[in-house]
């Protein structure tokens, strides 16, 4: 449970089944209360946060999380589009590379993406981390009131 | 001017000619005078014996002639008349009728003289002289105390003086013509004397007209000629120093590579030398006096903006590019440089301009630009492929790993040990793959070069041992950090490089020692770069892998005993020569290494 009292809803945008897989494994095993909606590629994920097409009844995500290597229009395109919305801009969005390269981290947050994560070699340090997100994303920031 | 087939009459014909006219004039004056002065001598002597004659008959034929004593006039006569020279006497009594004529013969005694001046010299009462043709006549009045009582006549001839005469004038003129001979002969040779050195002269001058500089005179003679000579073989000497020294200037100018073109005021050209010619294809005579624009196309404006005068200001304009075009309408490009040029008077006399072909340096140039694009262009294809590799090959290794750690938690109870250890050898080997594909990421990056600025080594170094408290806390070492200078770097990469160096200071040591380090940094001999030196006291390097340690993944030691890729002194070798640097190693094997490296000193 979170501060809200509400399952939080956290879209994934992430191509790599494997990926998927171990952040749901992950998910699991936290205590978090949460709702996992995974989009494979930009458009979907575009089509997502507009709520367009097959995507028309779903509700804002809470947290997005994304990968930065995606097919098509890349994390980037995706991150830009997001913060520049005015109604879109105020979700936390986590960054997540398999690199540590300086250029990517770099150019995420100056497209004010809110925390840039590596991905964990493990499945234990990938549990870690969604333990730690959970504590301080969840439990000690103050997320911005969700819609109703 | 007088050329030699328009001579008519040589110095040596001239000099026989008036020889010859002086001479034949004065020989003919010499027999002249000589005859007229014969002559009067001749006359005079003539008169002479005339005078006598009649001074003698004069006084004997008064009395016969008184008596009329014609026998005894006639016997006078005859007397007289045996002279050579007296061809006829005569005795005539004071009327002038003749008496006697000293011949038998009684002549006509009453007919007077009908010749006129005979007439007029039997009347006068002096003695008088005629000449009669060849003839020369005296008359002499004959008186008895002042009664004139006859005239004595006598008629000389004048043949022998004339056969005198011939005979001087004969031996003159025979004197006269050997003197003429010799004459000639000796005006013959001083012609020679004289004529000789001059033709040679004239010879040799010719020859020098011709281009053969190399004559000389040898006249001996101490005269004007000699002198003459001297003064030439001077002037012959000069003229082939001056000759030889235009020619000099004159092949230096034809056979150099450049092109050399004079211009005059006007932009047209002067003067043009080979290389020109076998640049543009043109030949000489159809360039001069041609404007600029007939090889300089396009960029006649060289000096129309300001002109002559701008030039003369700026004095020179040095290697600017430009093209000439060849007679088939070719362009070359050339490095043109030109100059203004005074003449002896200070005035603006023209332009000398010298322009070299750069087609061959400009070809090249354009092939090191481009070997040098391609490179970056591979270069940077290069650090795209490590980038991109690194990236895609993290997920795959990633989803071993993950899996793999899943796997051994969630099933480790149904798992044997073996299954267990072969788990453990898959998460460790994705784990080494993936620090190397960091440091490949890594090493990629530093091939792009950094903008230096300057900095404070000691920034680094600081930056460095903060980022290695712990290990430094772990081994207990000692690290010493001299005076650092300021000097042209990035601080980033240089952290980079005193955190590999120090930090294979604290690794390479034997167990139980503990690391000593020392970092300082000094001059080199020239003054010109810093030499930093990270010196430690751990196990050292062979000799042989000196070189090969600082290739890339390579390791000189077991990884379960010193741990890394072996990426470390491959990127502080990159890294230094990002620094405009070099780093080499010396190493006692067991005792210690010391690591070099040098960066440019500041302003050199």
């Amino acid at each position: 449970m979170n501060k809200q009292g509400h399952a939080i809803e956290i879209l994934l945008i992430e191509d790599n089944p494997g990926d998927i897989r171990l952040t749901q494994e992950a998910l699991q095993e936290s205590k978090l209360e949460n709702e996992l909606k995974v989009v494979t590629n930009a458009e979907d994920a575009l089509d997502y946060l507009y709520k367009r097409g097959e995507y028309k009844n779903v509700l804002t995500p809470g947290v997005i999380f994304m990968d930065l290597h995606l097919p098509k229009k890349n994390g980037h395109d995706i991150l830009r589009e997001i913060k520049n919305d005015p109604n879109l801009k105020r979700i936390p969005v986590f960054v997540l590379t398999s690199s540590h390269d300086r250029n990517d981290i770099l150019a995420s947050y100056n497209l004010n993406a809110n925390c840039v994560i590596t991905k964990p070699m493990t499945s234990d340090d990938f549990t870690k981390l969604v333990y730690l997100i959970d504590e301080f994303w969840f439990k000690i920031v103050q997320l911005p009131p969700m819609d109703e | 001017m007088v050329k030699k087939q328009d001579i008519k009459i040589g110095i040596r014909g001239k000099l026989l000619l008036v020889t010859g006219f002086s001479m034949i004039v004065f020989i003919g004056i010499i027999t002249i005078t000589n005859l007229t002065i014969q002559t009067s001598i001749i006359k005079q002597r003539l008169q002479t014996k005339a005078k006598s004659l009649l001074s003698l008959l004069e006084k004997t034929s008064v009395d016969p002639i008184l008596q009329l004593r014609i026998d005894r006039l006639r016997l006078y006569l005859k007397e007289v008349k045996a002279d050579p020279e007296v061809v006829a006497a005569y005795i005539y009594d004071e009327e002038g009728l003749l008496l006697t004529d000293g011949t038998e013969v009684n002549p006509n005694r009453d007919q007077f003289p009908k010749e006129p001046y005979l007439k007029k010299a039997l009347s006068t009462s002096k003695r008088t002289q005629v000449e009669v043709r060849d003839k020369l006549e005296f008359v002499q009045p004959i008186y008895l105390s002042n009664q004139r009582v006859g005239s004595v006549r006598i008629v000389f001839t004048q043949d022998l003086t004339r056969k005198a005469l011939i005979q001087v004038r004969n031996r003159n003129l025979t004197f006269g013509l050997i003197f003429l001979l010799m004459g000639l002969v000796a005006a013959y040779f001083l012609a020679r004397v004289i004529s000789k050195p001059i033709l040679e002269l004239s010879e040799k001058a010719d020859a020098i007209a011709q281009g053969d500089l190399d004559q000389m005179v040898f006249i001996e003679s101490k005269d004007e000629l000699g002198v003459l000579g001297n003064s030439f073989n001077q002037m012959s000497l000069d003229l082939r120093k001056t000759t030889v020294a235009k020619q000099y200037v004159d092949d230096i100018l034809h056979n150099m590579g450049e092109c050399l073109i004079v211009f005059d005021r006007a932009y047209a050209i002067k003067t043009v030398n080979q290389a020109v010619e076998r640049l543009l294809g043109w030949k000489k005579y159809q360039l001069i006096g041609e404007p600029i624009s007939k090889i300089l196309p396009s960029d006649t404006t060289l000096f129309e903006d300001g002109g002559l005068e701008a030039l003369a200001e700026k004095k020179t304009v040095k290697g600017i590019e430009t093209v000439y075009r060849t007679k088939e309408g070719k362009d070359v490009i050339v490095s043109f440089s030109a100059t203004v040029m005074w003449n002896r008077a200070g005035k603006l006399d023209g332009i000398v301009s010298i322009a070299t072909d750069i087609t061959e340096q400009k070809k090249m140039y354009k092939e090191v630009v481009d070997a040098k694009k391609e490179l970056e262009r591979s270069n940077s294809d290069l650090e795209q492929f490590a980038y991109v590799a690194s990236h895609d090959l993290q997920e795959p290794l990633r989803m071993v790993s993950a899996y793999m750690s899943l796997l051994d938690k969630r099933y480790k109870s149904k798992l044997d040990e073996s299954a267990q250890e072969f788990i453990e050898f898959a998460v460790n080997g994705a784990e080494r793959m993936r620090s190397l594909i960091q440091d490949l990421l890594q090493y990629s990056r530093l091939g792009k070069k950094k903008e230096l600025a300057q900095l404070d080594v000691k920034e680094a170094t600081d930056a460095a041992l903060n980022n290695l408290t712990v290990r430094i806390e772990e081994t207990h070492a000692k690290v010493q950090v001299l005076e650092m200078p300021q000097v042209l770097g990035d601080k980033v990469t240089l952290t980079q490089l005193f955190q590999n160096l120090i930090g294979n200071a604290l690794k390479f040591q034997k167990k139980g020692t503990v690391p000593e380090v020392e970092i300082k940094a000094t001059l080199d001999e020239e003054q010109s770069d810093w030499i930093f030196s990270v010196r430690d006291n751990g196990i050292g390097i062979e000799e042989e892998y000196r070189e090969k340690i600082f290739q890339i993944f390579e390791r000189l030691n077991a990884r379960d005993e010193y741990e890394g890729t072996g990426i470390g002194l491959a990127v502080c070798k990159r890294i230094v020569e990002n620094h405009n640097g070099r780093i080499w190693v010396e190493s006692a094997y067991g005792k210690g290494t010391t690591f070099y490296f040098t960066i440019p000193k500041l302003g050199v």
